[in-house]
């Protein structure tokens, strides 16, 4: 199931939004990233995460990733509305997946395009650490000794805090 | 009214529709649940981390709520 498609263009740039259940295909977003931006871009910059099987001690079995429709995709634009202020940006798209999700499995896509590198590559990563404090996620762990909800960690708040000061 | 994550499983509750007297305000949104709400539950919805959103805009101060009006309960969220 696909909640809300957003696409909004700023000041010439795209942002695309989604949240889905759904897997993405890093392939076909690539391939259509490029056509989107024609013969101006000369970068993407491309950030997909991985449910991972550990946290700290503990062996997970997989993530439960909750959601407000509207209001997440609202945070995440809101994330990628800064980045597009901030860099010289050609294209953003975000994905992030919501539901029952395995170790291993892609649960996030942060693709960004510009003309030169750099833009790029900071744009991503500014949007990534602002999704992991902003974004209006709840995430439950399942391991074989308990689920518990997961809380966002002082290392993504001072790395989101970086970008504004 | 809505409950995500840790207070819908408190709460048991995912989604109510709670009638409230014309001319409330969302500090009167607590005592209303008290018909819908075990004790415990009403605790937790009322914990100091807990944010009221109003039509998915979280409230800063105490307002006016209308008829229709869409109040959710937050637990403060993890992120992506």
């Amino acid at each position: 199931m696909k909640w809300l498609l957003c696409h909004q263009s700023l000041a010439g740039e795209m942002l695309e939004v989604r949240v889905q259940e759904t897997d993405f295909s890093i392939d076909e977003e690539w391939s259509n990233c490029r056509s989107r931006m024609g013969g101006d871009a000369g970068a993407i910059v491309a950030f997909a995460g991985l449910v991972r099987d550990q946290f700290e001690d503990r062996n997970v079995q997989g993530l439960e990733l909750e959601h407000y429709p509207g209001m997440t995709e609202l945070s995440i634009q809101r994330a990628g509305e800064y980045a597009i202020k901030q860099w010289a940006l050609l294209d953003v798209l975000i994905i992030h997946r919501v539901g029952l999700l395995n170790p291993s499995d892609q649960i996030v896509l942060v693709m960004v395009g510009s003309k030169h590198r750099p833009d790029a590559f900071a744009a991503c990563e500014c949007i990534m650490d602002f999704l992991k404090t902003e974004a209006v996620f709840w995430k439950k762990e399942r391991s074989a000794e308990q689920s518990r909800w997961v809380e966002s960690t002082q290392d993504d708040r001072d790395r989101r805090s970086s970008w504004e000061s | 009214m809505r409950f995500f994550a840790s207070l819908r499983e408190i709460t048991c509750v995912d989604v109510i529709e709670v009638n409230l007297p014309q001319g409330s305000r969302s500090d009167d949104v607590s005592d209303a649940l008290k018909d819908h709400l075990s004790s415990d539950a009403i605790a937790a919805v009322n914990a100091d981390e807990v944010k009221m959103a109003v039509n998915q805009v979280i409230l800063r101060a105490n307002q006016n709520l209308n008829e229709g009006d869409e109040v959710a309960f937050m637990p403060p969220i993890t992120g992506g």
